[in-house]
C-alpha cells in the first residue's frame, strides 16, 4: 500500500502560493483546499448581496467585503474567503498575512460541492470568531435565505425566508435583506430539483 | 429530448400508489418521489438512535417510530417518512390514510443523496408542523449530530455536538443522544473533508 504523502504548509509558505496562484485556498492547519469558482447563479446573487447591502451600511462605520477578503480564525489556524463578509467597527487585521479577525457577518451562498460542508463543519468553525454575531445562507436553486444569529446565552437561533416578498433582518448590523433583491434578475434552473429522484 | 412528464397526484392516487406498488414515496403538493433505501450504516445508526431514544423514553407516555410511519404535513400538503419520529401523548392521525400529524421529535440519518435536501427544503418543510419541537440530523460520515429545537418562544435554536464523548440534548422530550450510542459499532470508511 501507498502511504498518501501529506506535507504541511507552513503559514509563510501558504501565503506564498495565495500572492502566486490563480486560485485561492483555503488553510487548515497546515491542510490546503482549492476553492473552486461558483456557478453564474452563485456570482450573481454574491453581487446582488453586496449591491443590497452596500448602501445600507455606508456612513455607518462598517463595511462590506467580497469573497477577495481572507478571514481568520486564529483558534483553529485557518484561513478562508466567506461569499460575503461585512464588519462593524474597527478592522483587526491578522498581523500574520492579513486575514480579517473579527467579521460581524458572514454570508455563504451555498453550492452544491459545498453546502454541507457550509451547514455543518464550516458554521462550528466560524462560530469560534467571537465577534461574529449572524451567520447567513443563501440558496442558489430557489429563493431561501437562512439566518442564523448568536443568542445572548452563546446558542444559535435560526430563522429562514423563502418568499420573494419577504425580507430578513440582520440586526447585528442594522441591515434587512430583501429577497426580491438578492434574487434580483436570477434565473433558477427547473431541472434542479433539491428533493428526491421524482418519478 | 424527451419532456419530463409532470402529472399532478390527487391523494387518492397517491395511497394507491403506495398500496399498489410496496414502495414508499413522499409526495409534495401533488408531486411524489420514490424513497431510495439507505446504507448499511445509514440503517445501523438509525436503529442506534431509535434504541437509545426508546429506552430514554420507555415510562414516558412517548412513541418512537420507524420510517415505515408516514407524517402528514397539512400545511405544505406533504407526506414524508422520516427515519425516526416521536409522538409525546396521543397520536392524531390524518383520518383517511392514517398518517401521523402530531410528531415531536424527527430524526434523520443524513445520506450524501439527501444531506442537502434533508438540511434545506425538508427542515423547511417540516417546521410547519406545530407540535414538532426537535429536528435531529446525523451525519454517517463522520461523528456528528445536529439539532434544531423550538423553544417556549417558538425559536429555532441551533446546536451540535461532534466526537464520541459528547452528546446532544433534546430538551422537549428530555433525552440526549450520546454519540457513543447514536454511532455504537458504526465502522467509517475513508475520511473525507
Amino acid at each position: 500500500m501507498v502511504a498518501e504523502p501529506r506535507t504541511l504548509l507552513s503559514h509563510e509558505e501558504y501565503f506564498a502560493l495565495e500572492r502566486e496562484s490563480e486560485e485561492k485556498h483555503e488553510y487548515v492547519a497546515g491542510q490546503i483546499f482549492a476553492m473552486v469558482g461558483g456557478s453564474p447563479t452563485h456570482s450573481e446573487i454574491s453581487a446582488n448581496l453586496i449591491i443590497a447591502l452596500g448602501p445600507q451600511l455606508r456612513q455607518r462605520g462598517c463595511k462590506v467585503y467580497t469573497s477577495d477578503l481572507r478571514v481568520t480564525i486564529a483558534h483553529l489556524d485557518i484561513y478562508t474567503y466567506p461569499d460575503v463578509t461585512v464588519v462593524c467597527g474597527e478592522r483587526q487585521l491578522d498581523p500574520r498575512g492579513g486575514g480579517l479577525l473579527n467579521p460581524t457577518v458572514v454570508i455563504e451562498v451555498l453550492s452544491p460541492a459545498t453546502e454541507r460542508y457550509d451547514r455543518g463543519k464550516k458554521f462550528m468553525r466560524y462560530q469560534r470568531l467571537s465577534s461574529l454575531r449572524e451567520y447567513v445562507l443563501i440558496a442558489q436553486d430557489y429563493p431561501c435565505i437562512e439566518r442564523f444569529a448568536r443568542l445572548e446565552d452563546g446558542r444559535w437561533s435560526w430563522e429562514f425566508a423563502d418568499d420573494l416578498s419577504a425580507s430578513i433582518a440582520l440586526p447585528s448590523i442594522a441591515c434587512s435583506l430583501s429577497l426580491a433583491e438578492v434574487y434580483a434578475e436570477v434565473a433558477f434552473d427547473e431541472a434542479s430539483d433539491k428533493s428526491l429522484g421524482q418519478i | 429530448m424527451a419532456a419530463e412528464l409532470r402529472t399532478l397526484l390527487s391523494h387518492k392516487e397517491y395511497f394507491a400508489l403506495e398500496r399498489t406498488t410496496g414502495q414508499r414515496h413522499e409526495y409534495v403538493a401533488g408531486r411524489v418521489f420514490a424513497m431510495v433505501g439507505g446504507s448499511p450504516t445509514h440503517g445501523l445508526i438509525t436503529v442506534n438512535a431509535s434504541t437509545t431514544l426508546n429506552m430514554q423514553l420507555r415510562a414516558k407516555p412517548c412513541l418512537v417510530y420507524s420510517s415505515d410511519v408516514r407524517i402528514a404535513i397539512q400545511q405544505s400538503d406533504s407526506y414524508m417518512y422520516p427515519d425516526t419520529s416521536v409522538i409525546c401523548g396521543e397520536p392524531q392521525f390524518d383520518g383517511r390514510n392514517g398518517s401521523v400529524l402530531n410528531p415531536i421529535a424527527i430524526v434523520e440519518v443524513l445520506s450524501p443523496s439527501t444531506a442537502e435536501y434533508d438540511q434545506g427544503q425538508k427542515f423547511m418543510r417540516y417546521q410547519q408542523i406545530a407540535s414538532l419541537r426537535e429536528y435531529v440530523l446525523i451525519a454517517q460520515d463522520k461523528l456528528f449530530i445536529q439539532c434544531f429545537s423550538r423553544d417556549e418562544r417558538g425559536l429555532w435554536v441551533w446546536s451540535a455536538a461532534e466526537g464520541l464523548e459528547s452528546s446532544l440534548a433534546l430538551p422537549s422530550i428530555e433525552c440526549a443522544l450520546s454519540l457513543a450510542d447514536v454511532y455504537n459499532k458504526v465502522v467509517f470508511g475513508k475520511v473525507s473533508e
